[in-house]
């Protein structure tokens, strides 16, 4: 058995009467981009902070390459941060930020110049050397705090929220030549952010938290279409959440109607919530179709959103949001009668 | 260790800093008549001699009208400074600024003299007046220093803000400028103040027999005998200056006591 | 807002017209005395007179030394002190009353505190007393009348300066950028001499130059401390204008110190520039 790079086994961090982490367990793996996602005050931050050192945490074991760190001092592990503010040294120039590490890992001021010359050259910083951090844009500075944290060739990288202060399209610029610069260096990035298409889009696993604790931990796809908490369901994307139940003769009765479905997995006893994407949910103005489960219901709110219509419609007691791409037939206004549909299999269950 | 190390030396500071003054106060209260650490005997006579003395409640009375004034100028001439330079541009606006806080660092001996000198061709020596005008000199800096970061460009919105209203421009002082700008009129007339009462560089030049302050009193004093009467007088501004420091914290927070503020 | 010269004229009217009376016009007398002669005529004497002088430079010597000494000692222990109170200490409470304890000295006379330091470095006085005591020294030591007894007591009136100089540089730094540095490999005492400490070098040469100037202008502490043996440069100032009534040769020296002053003030304005403060 192969050991993770990264082994984190039940990690619990209080400040105070707070709790921020509980009972954490994770582990990454050479060469992955991991994310770590979730609102603020999530414990995200905190957990990163753990594994780069600057937070000892109350409970529990951090171990890097089979190593354990959970106490070592941030200079003695063998990883590399990214801040979120940069963190910029401003009175040295951005080839001594960059040379800093290998300096201090006993390199001469020579060599440890060259190294973060080619550091500077992999992030497209190649003229730059001799500028200050006060001189360079946001972005610039991002870069500089990538090349200083990659010269020293770390197994693991943490970032966190790196692209937070740059704008929307530069963001979605830098995202991809992390994701291609991650691949080609080969280094195992653990990456906090609260931004949900970031971590689906860069990550390879996605890391979900909340108060402290990990809601679910997988593949983009997989949160998105199996959601396993009602937290999970919330956070990523939008959804319809069905408090639903199992009536004695086996069937599902949702507000959505009743409807005779086998369960794709066993229900726990106690309550239940079905996870419909509005994607999932088809909009029927001319009444219900074969093969859909249907209900009757009418119309809210009509939503253009650019690229496609959201549609609110009431089933009973219930609001449900229907995504319609394509034209949307002309009677549908707000009041109008329509049926809403969906595949049963579609639907995903999850215990409240 | 070096936290140890550090520790250490800020330790011996720290005891090095009380040390004179515990010193004073503790030897204020000995029996005998000359100065003695630790006191033999303790005594409260010799406060009794300074507060029934006329010549050290005069120096006294002295010392104290001489700040109220001089403070009192110091924020009529400093708030209005203030004001324009934060808000307005004119030429000069620099050199004002600059020659309005240079008696903060320019020596008090040179100040002094230059003020006897001319005080001598206009008459305007060895009197209360000519005391006062070389205090106003010196602490109107301190509350130049304290009231300018105050006016801030949001607080200038907020001006604009009450123009809009309707309301007049000594209206928009005194009812939104003011309340602002109140700790740091506050905090620097204190300095001011204090830096007024324990003055002695600048008010040797003119002080006389008759018109003096407790700090030039005291100086005169020491260096023909050292008694307990001076420990006496020296303990009393000691504990004022605690007790002042103290209520400060207790109120508006020492940070506005920091140099740099 | 339209500015008026009326406004403005009504703002700094008075504090400028008071100011060019008692401090500006003061200084241009002073500098005319010192350069003309009891005639009236204008000469150089004056300044020939102290750069001639070896007197002077004997005192301008002392002056200097006594206040590199000053500035040294409270550098060396003010800065200490500033990071206890800044980085060291985590009860608040005790912070506070050593915040206190550091300022109630500046809120006392320069004679109050001088005072305390006559009585303490006396023959018989408790330092002395303590250092025999503990085998140190065999006969009592003159500090009264020594430069070091000047030292002693300049020190303590100019440390609180260093120290909330050096507090406030030191509170100012970044904590991101030394938790940067250790995530870089640095040891924590690596992290402050190439981070931290050139960080509050800006802070630290305000107070530095600041504490210098008030210790060679220094008139109280030296004069009460000097037991009559030793002379400062503010002290030549003084005797021109009360006992000898020299106002030429007194302007000259005042001048002098005001020059030296004003050269300091900008090389200090100089490396706050440079270091981009």
């Amino acid at each position: 058995m192969t050991t993770s790079l990264l082994e984190i086994a039940k990690l619990s961090k209080r400040f105070g009467g707070q709790t921020a982490l509980s009972d954490v367990d994770l582990k990454v793996e050479q060469g992955e981009f991991i994310a770590l996602l979730g609102p603020s005050g999530c414990g995200k931050t905190t957990l990163l902070r753990c594994i780069a050192g600057f937070l000892t945490p109350d409970n529990g074991s951090i171990q890097i390459a089979g190593d354990d760190v959970t106490r070592l001092p941030p200079y003695l592990r063998p990883l590399n941060t990214v801040f979120q503010n940069y963190a910029l040294f401003p009175h040295m120039s951005v080839a001594d930020n960059v040379a800093y590490g290998p300096r201090r890992k006993g390199a001469t001021k020579k060599e440890a110049l060259l190294r973060a010359a080619e550091a500077l050259d992999l992030v497209g910083l190649s003229g730059f050397a001799d500028r200050f951090p006060r001189q360079l844009s946001g972005g610039q500075q991002q870069r500089v705090a990538l090349a200083r944290a990659i010269v020293n060739r770390p197994k693991l990288l943490l970032l966190d929220e790196p692209l937070s202060a740059l704008d929307l399209k530069l963001r979605k610029r830098v995202q991809i030549e992390l994701k291609h610069l991650q691949e080609k260096l080969g280094i195992a990035f653990v990456f906090v952010t609260h931004d949900q298409e970031e971590a689906l889009t860069m990550a390879d696993r996605v890391v979900v938290m909340s108060g402290g604790r990990i809601e679910q931990v997988g593949r983009g796809e997989e949160i998105y279409r199996a959601p396993a908490t009602r937290f999970v369901a919330d956070f990523i994307g939008d959804a319809n959440l069905l408090p639903c139940s199992i009536l004695p003769d086996g069937s599902l009765m949702t507000d959505v109607g009743s409807l005779r479905i086998n369960p794709k997995i066993p229900p726990k006893s106690g309550a239940l919530v079905a996870v419909l994407r509005p994607e999932q949910v088809s909009l029927l103005p001319d009444g219900p179709m074969e093969g859909l489960s249907t209900a009757p219901a009418v119309v809210e709110d009509v939503i253009h959103v650019g690229s496609h219509v959201i549609v609110n419609v009431r089933v009973g007691d219930v609001v449900i949001a229907s995504r319609v791409s394509g034209p949307l037939p002309a009677r549908v206004v707000a009041g109008a009668r329509v049926h809403v549909g969906f595949r049963p299999d579609d639907l995903h269950l999850i215990a409240d | 260790m070096m936290a140890l190390l550090i520790r250490i030396v800020s330790f011996a500071a720290l005891a090095f800093l009380v040390l004179p003054l515990v010193v004073i106060m503790g030897s204020s209260l000995t029996t005998t008549s000359f100065l003695a650490f630790p006191p033999q005997g303790l005594t409260l006579s010799w406060f009794g001699k300074v507060i029934t003395d006329a010549s050290y409640v005069s120096a006294f009375m002295t010392s104290t009208v001489l700040a109220a004034f001089a403070t009192v100028v110091a924020v009529i001439f400093a708030v209005p400074s203030a004001l324009a330079i934060a808000r307005y541009h004119f030429p000069g606006k620099r050199v004002l600024s600059a020659v309005l806080m240079s008696p903060l660092i320019l020596p008090h001996v040179v100040l002094g003299a230059a003020l006897l000198q001319y005080g001598t061709a206009i008459g305007l020596t060895r009197n209360f007046l000519a005391l006062l005008v070389g205090h106003i000199v010196i602490i109107t800096p301190f509350v130049l220093r304290a009231v300018l970061p105050q006016l801030t460009d949001e607080q200038r919105s907020l001006e604009e803000a009450s123009a809009d209203l309707g309301g007049k421009p000594v209206t928009t002082f005194f009812l939104v400028t003011f309340p602002q700008i109140r700790s740091g009129v506050l905090s620097g007339a204190i300095f001011a103040f204090i830096s007024s009462w324990i003055n002695v560089e600048l008010s040797i030049f003119n002080t006389t027999a008759d018109l003096t302050t407790i700090p030039v009193k005291l100086f005169n004093y020491v260096q023909y005998t050292i008694d307990p009467t001076i420990a006496a007088v020296s303990a009393v501004t000691i504990l004022v200056a605690a007790l002042v420091i103290i209520i400060l914290d207790l109120t508006l927070g020492l940070d506005v006591l920091s140099e740099r503020r | 807002m339209t500015p008026s010269a009326r406004t403005i004229g009504m703002l700094i009217g008075i504090p400028v017209l008071f100011f060019l009376a008692f401090f500006l016009f003061p200084m241009v007398v002073v500098a005319v005395a010192s350069i003309t002669d009891p005639n009236g005529g204008l000469t150089v004497a004056n300044y020939t007179r102290i750069l001639l002088d070896q007197y002077h430079w004997d005192v301008l010597w002392v002056t200097f030394r006594i206040g590199a000494l000053t500035t040294i000692a409270c550098v060396l222990i003010g800065y200490p002190l500033a990071w206890y109170l800044v980085r060291i200490v985590a009860w608040a409470p005790w912070r506070r009353a050593c915040i206190i304890l550091l300022i109630v000295p500046l809120f006392t006379s320069n004679i109050v505190r001088s005072f305390g330091w006559m009585v303490l470095l006396g023959r018989n006085g408790l330092v002395n007393d303590t250092l025999q005591a503990l085998g140190l020294i065999e006969r009592p030591v003159r500090f009264l009348g020594s430069e070091l007894g000047i030292v002693i007591g300049l020190v303590y009136i100019l440390l609180p300066f260093i120290v909330l100089a050096v507090g406030n540089a030191v509170a100012d730094v970044d904590p991101s950028l030394e938790q940067a540095s250790a995530d870089l490999g640095a040891h924590p005492s690596t992290s402050f001499w190439t981070v931290t400490f050139p960080l509050s070098l800006p802070g630290l040469m305000a107070g530095t130059v600041m504490v210098f100037m008030l210790a060679v202008s220094a008139y109280v502490t030296p004069a009460l401390l000097s037991g009559g043996r030793i002379t400062v440069f503010s002290m030549l100032i003084f005797q021109q204008y009360s006992t000898v009534f020299d106002f030429h040769y007194g302007g000259a020296l005042s001048i002098t110190m005001l020059v030296l002053t004003l050269i300091l003030v900008a090389v200090a304005g100089r490396i706050g520039a440079a270091k981009g403060a």
